[in-house]
């Protein structure tokens, strides 16, 4: 398994052409009876290799319920979620775990960095849990890709937030993922810094043939994607090319 | 992940400190036992190797009352082993007790510590040697030794007391003497005087306690213990010094393993209350953690992982809390001797003894009970979800039921492990484990039938504590009301939290009342048997009191009735046959006077009356119902 990530990188071909992460009639329920909530009702969709799609929607829309789903951190009521050609559903708990810590990156709104652990500890962290070598030439790069050489002692709290989400961006793809999942990256952000990371994102994407799905509710980060899907009542509402800032506003205007 | 959990340990090492405390101070408290009694052990065994270092042989009286005129050392018996071929010198040796006093009547020793007079020996026997003056060379003179000396601000030519079985006599202070090379026997005062003197105060004369026997050169002390056995009574034990010494330091032993036992439950005690205070500590920075185990599940940590993270957080938290608390057990043994000495026990310390079962189990059951205290929060770790680390305030989510099956194996080896446990610690403790563990079972039987879930537990009993108890600070204010609903918003919380302290106060009650019962149990027995008002006793409770002191005593005013009683122990053999065999190697026997002593004493008679007192003459005895029966 240590090398399947190897595969998703460089030049796409036909069969990486294909999903990379696909979602049939998924739907999630919380609760019980009459106060039972919908949060995702019926949502097929498909995320090619080595693109950048950004998921907009208001709030309840059920766009971190779908990230929630396609990750693998949440189990859907009905429907199923294919990541790398694996079924999500059919695997248990240890599995499904592996799946994670081998073929998904994550990167947080709240940077979420082992406040105990220095910034290079905390982008290796991926590959200590794994038990797997590090590649230093890929880390090398991924660190002047990033630009935090010269702070990688430092601890988080020594960082500004730029620097943490940076961190953040060179420990979600340390260890090569099939996909890079990225709840409101900039969330917490000034907008210098909040451009830097989707910028990296952008390279990763441009540069590493990454495969990044991104939600957010900040339109100007949803124009750095390629494709922008908007989310309402759980269901998909828009599903096209993402264009400017201002399209993406009416875009989510439509919805409410 | 080590790493991981290394990090957290240099970076919080206030809270590691604090924590390692809670653990430390029950490993101190059980080293410093160690410790302590180990020294004391190893001091007495050096004291008592001291004593006998030029003693071959040892001849000296079995333990009985009066003893026959067979089994008396006397200078007879002297004459006889000094006959024996092979026998260097020979010399006829007293240690009794005795009351030593000041001239203004002051006690030399507090406390029940042990006061000796001892013959001085010839010099190739005696122990002591004069540090200031010189041993004594009159009648009148006494050597003390040098801890008592100085305890009691002694100085040469100064007068002592000092009182045994016949009238107390004065002696000037010629000496002041080391044992050894330490300044006292073992925490005894000893007073030396001439053999005569010693007799006098024994109230035996020309009686001696033992013959202390140096052999030939080329005579193996083995071998002239046979030959002096051959020539003296059998009712005198001869043994070699060596034997002596061992004996005489595993009797003390023997003596001292109460204390240990005594020190070591209050060690026990401060494990079990570090060891809820580590499980709360631990729960509670899980509890803090709660997004940082999301995050690392997320990140792909396996449960096994995060379990076994939170595991060696407490192994290492143990190892230091072990650590610490055996350096402050090294610390500790001398501040407790400190203790035993400001009391009065003036215990022999000779250098610390630190033995390597005292590091073993000291580290061991330290670190053992701080991984067993973390090793429930570390199973909550687990179960930790990885959406935890994308949201705020995600909780923990409660266990899951176990299947049916696991349910059955699950009592089944709970049974197993009580009845493996009911042979250890009694029927009745297993017996109430087994109808817990069972209706804890059939409980959730029932609800694996009805629902399949585990719903939150409910406590009534600890919020209606908070709240009243709560109520009496609430008044104080906002944080005072923030307090009162703390303690109410989680009660399993506040419950384990509250049960350190409940568990530690109740294991105290627990010793004190068991203690303070014994005492009870002991004074009731005294109390109901006799009907006399007074009893007049040697302060020390070891020794007797001169026999002068009942008529003496009979004659204060206001007295109307003495009845003097000797203890000691002896054999008890059915004497119908010859040979027959023993029934009691160390039975207690009393002497009574039988006209006064009904009426001081309620015999309960099962056969006979107070009448039969006045029967027994020379040969007759009574004995109790839990005596051993003649068998004919």
């Amino acid at each position: 398994m240590t090398d399947s990530g190897r595969e998703n990188i460089g030049i796409p071909t036909p069969e990486n052409n294909q999903a990379i992460v696909q979602a049939k009639d998924l739907s999630r329920r919380y609760g019980e009876g009459e106060a039972a909530v919908d949060a995702l009702a019926g949502v097929t969709v498909g995320f090619p290799s080595g693109r950048f799609a950004a998921i907009m929607g208001p709030s309840g829309s059920g766009k971190s319920t779908l990230m929630h789903l396609l990750a693998g951190l949440d189990r859907p009521t009905s429907g199923t979620v294919t990541v790398g050609g694996v079924e999500l559903t059919t695997l248990n708990d240890r599995a499904l775990t592996q799946l994670r810590r081998d073929r998904i990156g994550f990167i947080f709104q709240t940077f979420n960095l082992l406040p105990v652990l220095s910034a290079e500890e905390n982008i290796l962290l991926p590959l200590s849990i794994a038990g797997r070598e590090v590649d230093r030439e890929w880390f090398d790069r991924l660190v002047d890709t990033v630009g935090i050489r010269n702070r990688l002692s430092h601890r988080p709290a020594e960082l500004s937030g730029g620097q943490q989400q940076r961190v953040a961006v060179a420990r979600a793809l340390i260890s090569r993922p099939a996909v890079v999942f990225a709840d409101e990256p900039s969330g917490n952000l000034d907008s210098k810094s909040s451009g830097d990371v989707l910028e990296l994102l952008r390279h990763a994407v441009d540069d590493f043939s990454q495969t990044v799905v991104m939600v957010t509710h900040d339109a100007h980060a949803a124009s750095f994607a390629d494709r922008l899907l908007v989310l309402g009542d759980g269901k998909i509402v828009h599903d096209g090319e993402a264009g400017s800032a201002e399209q993406a506003l009416d875009l989510m205007k439509a919805v409410g | 992940m080590l790493t991981l959990v290394l990090r957290g340990f240099v970076q919080r090492k206030l809270r590691v400190l604090l924590t390692a405390v809670a653990i430390a101070l029950g490993v101190a408290l059980m080293a410093g036992t160690y410790i302590l009694t180990d020294t004391i052990n190893h001091a007495f065994s050096e004291v008592f190797g001291n004593a006998y270092a030029n003693k071959s042989v040892v001849v000296s009286e079995k333990e009985t009352l009066g003893g026959s005129q067979a089994s008396l050392v006397t200078d007879a018996t002297l004459a006889r082993v000094r006959a024996v071929p092979g026998v260097a010198a020979a010399s006829g040796d007293i240690s009794t007790s005795a009351a030593l006093l000041t001239t203004s009547g002051k006690r030399l020793t507090s406390g029940g510590a042990f006061e000796l007079v001892d013959a001085l020996q010839p010099p190739r026997f005696e122990a002591f040697t004069a540090t200031v003056g010189h041993l004594p060379s009159a009648a009148g003179e006494v050597a003390i030794d040098q801890a008592s000396a100085k305890r009691n601000h002694l100085a040469l030519g100064q007068q002592i007391v000092i009182a045994g079985r016949t009238p107390a006599r004065r002696y000037t202070i010629s000496g002041i003497a080391k044992f050894a090379g330490s300044e006292s026997f073992g925490g005894t005062t000893v007073a030396l005087l001439q053999p005569s003197q010693a007799q006098y105060v024994a109230g035996e004369a020309g009686v001696y306690d033992s013959i202390n026997v140096a052999a030939s050169r080329n005579v193996a002390p083995q071998q002239l213990v046979s030959r002096v056995r051959a020539v003296l009574p059998r009712t005198l034990v001869v043994r070699t010094g060596a034997q002596e010494a061992a004996d005489q330091t595993s009797e003390l032993e023997e003596k001292l393993g109460f204390l240990r036992t005594f020190l070591l439950i209050f060690a026990y005690v401060a494990l079990v209350v570090g060891a809820f205070i580590i499980f709360n500590t631990f729960s509670i920075t899980v509890a803090q953690r709660t997004r940082e185990f999301g995050l690392l599940r997320t990140l792909g940590a396996s449960r096994a992982q995060i379990m076994r993270a939170v595991v060696q957080e407490g192994l290492l938290l143990g190892v230091i809390g072990a650590v610490i608390g055996l350096l402050l057990g090294i610390l500790l043994a001398p501040a407790l001797d400190g203790l035993f000495k400001a009391f009065g026990a003036d215990l022999p310390d000779n250098g610390t003894v630190l033995e390597a079962r005292t590091v073993v189990v000291s580290l061991g059951v330290g670190i053992v009970v701080t991984v067993l205290a973390g090793l429930f929060p570390a199973m909550r770790a687990t179960r930790v979800p990885p959406i935890a680390a994308m949201r705020e305030g995600v909780q923990i989510p409660p266990r899951p039921l176990p299947t049916r099956r696991m349910l059955i194996i699950r009592f089944m080896l709970g049974l197993a492990l009580i009845f493996g446990l009911g042979i250890v610690v009694g029927h009745g403790i297993g017996l109430l484990l087994v109808i817990l563990w069972t209706a804890r079972a059939i409980r959730l039987g029932v609800r694996l039938r009805r629902k399949g879930e585990r719903p939150p537990r409910h406590y009534r009993v600890i919020p209606a504590l908070g709240h009243a108890i709560g109520s009496l600070v609430a008044w104080r204010g906002i944080t005072g009301r923030l307090a009162r609903e703390n303690s109410v918003r989680q009660p399993g919380r506040t419950l384990v939290t509250a049960l350190a302290l409940t568990v530690g106060l109740g294991l105290v009650a627990f010793i004190s009342v068991l203690a303070a019962g014994a005492k009870t149990t002991i004074d009731n027995a005294v109390n109901r048997s006799f009907a006399g008002n007074l009893i007049v006793q040697n302060s020390h409770n070891e020794g007797g009191i001169p026999a002068a002191v009942a008529p003496a005593v009979r004659q204060v005013h206001g007295v109307e009735e003495v009845t003097a009683i000797a203890f000691t122990k002896g054999r008890v053999r059915n004497a119908s046959a010859p040979g027959a065999p023993v029934i009691d190697e160390k039975s207690a026997v009393s002497a009574i006077e039988p006209e006064s002593f009904s009426r001081m004493y309620k015999i309960k008679w099962e056969q006979g009356s107070n009448a039969t007192l006045a029967t027994l003459g020379q040969d007759g005895t009574i004995i109790t119902r839990s005596s051993p029966k003649p068998t004919n």
